[in-house]
């Protein structure tokens, strides 16, 4: 239940390029009324993909390298990265419909 | 993980139960504009008062679809300390799937059209009535249900209010948020079928009204600024557009606005009667557990 971990400008290598697991990466911010409305989603998808699949949150704002180097545009941006690499841009939505995206890039990764 | 955990609700204590209300009443029973903080809020409070969240939630969203904030008050005080209220969600959606209480669309078992979406939309209602009958079901249950209904259905029909349900409402309570959204949107899809408008008339309709009220806004302010003109007249002069957009809708009266107008407010009507009456089954089923 609880928040996804934070990933920063810092720890980003680590958390996601070297994650031995896929991650999903939500790019975020305190001020974005969209984002909060995709928290609850994030976090049911990450009690049911969470052996699968690292969730980790950046915080737009305070990450200015990352959002540079991923062109964010818009808030929130999902991305889908598979060894170390970033694999597609996610369309955030209802549970159903990202389970839906997240199985078949699990199905295409194995 | 199953949706089997049992719920004492309040942890079976009359006391505690009060001292609950009245945090529910500080930190999330009150409408607000931003309604994600109140659900993580309700949710948090769901798990510290025993409650199933889900049942908690299906309370907020009918207080978002207008239902007032005293009768969501009196629905909570309503849960007996120590009931049981795990399977009350589940029963919920059977409920829809079954009678519906004469909303539109309902019940949802009659409205699937084509065979396949009824085998799609049983195979989920199965598990539903296996936890409401006690049994566990497990995770990977319901996510095999959901990858074989996987596919690009029409967006809108009904069969998404029960694809949205195919889930452990333990390991994600928000689901019921996503059933709501969903029988909501089929609800419009319904309203804007009856007077045959469809995406393209939709297109057409609004690219139309955008043709005249530019031409609108030209002719009291002047011409329009450019696209990308992010200067301070540019600005000015969207933001003198401000009010004139009411006065053009009022006097705009082509008659497919109207009727999609139209369409539009039996929509909103529809959606109301949804949180009310969805409100009345789900205090029917607490009362009942």
């Amino acid at each position: 239940m609880s928040d996804l971990k934070p990933t920063t400008d810092a720890t980003f290598a680590v958390d996601v390029l070297q994650s031995a697991k896929p991650v999903i990466v939500d790019f975020t911010a305190e001020w974005c009324g969209p984002c909060k409305g995709l928290k609850p989603v994030l976090r049911d998808l990450a009690n049911e993909y969470g052996e699968e699949i690292a969730f980790v949150a950046v915080d737009a704002d305070s990450n200015p390298e990352l959002c540079k180097q991923y062109e964010i545009r818009s808030l929130p941006t999902l991305m889908f990265f598979q060894g170390g690499e970033m694999r597609e841009r996610m369309h955030p939505g209802r549970r159903s419909e990202m389970s839906q995206q997240i199985e078949r890039l699990l199905g295409a990764g194995a | 993980m199953s949706g089997t955990t049992a719920y004492g609700a309040f942890g079976g204590s009359a006391a505690l139960k009060e001292a609950l209300l009245r945090q529910a009443e500080a930190d999330w029973l009150e409408p607000t504009p931003d309604s994600a903080p109140a659900e993580d809020g309700a949710r948090a409070w769901a798990l510290r008062a025993d409650l199933p969240p889900a049942v908690v939630e299906l309370l907020l969203l009918s207080q978002e679809g207008g239902v007032a904030v005293e009768t969501i008050r009196s629905a909570l005080a309503g849960i007996e300390p120590g009931a049981k209220l795990e399977a009350v969600p589940h029963a919920w959606l059977l409920w829809a799937w079954e009678q519906g209480d004469g909303l539109p669309l309902t019940p949802l078992k009659d409205h699937m059209g084509a065979t396949e979406y009824s085998a799609m939309a049983e195979s989920v209602i199965a598990l539903h009535r296996r936890v409401i009958a006690g049994d566990q079901v497990e995770r990977s249950e319901w996510r095999r249900v959901r990858t074989a209904s996987a596919g690009d259905h029409p967006r809108g029909h009904p069969v998404h209010v029960l694809l949205a349900a195919s889930w452990d409402y333990q390991t994600a309570p928000g689901t019921v948020v996503d059933v709501v959204e969903a029988w909501r949107e089929s609800l419009a899809s319904h309203r804007f079928d009856e007077i045959g408008h469809d995406a393209a008339a939709s297109e057409a309709l609004w690219s139309n009204i955008h043709v005249r009220q530019t031409a609108y806004y030209e002719s009291v302010l002047g011409p329009a600024p450019k696209e990308g003109d992010e200067s301070e007249a540019a600005l000015a002069w969207w933001k003198d557009t401000g009010p004139l957009s009411e006065k053009f809708f009022e006097s705009y009266k082509d008659p497919i606005y109207l009727r999609w107008q139209e369409a539009r407010e039996k929509f909103e009507a529809d959606k109301q009667a949804l949180a009310a009456v969805g409100l009345a089954a789900l205090v029917r089923l607490i009362r009942q557990a």
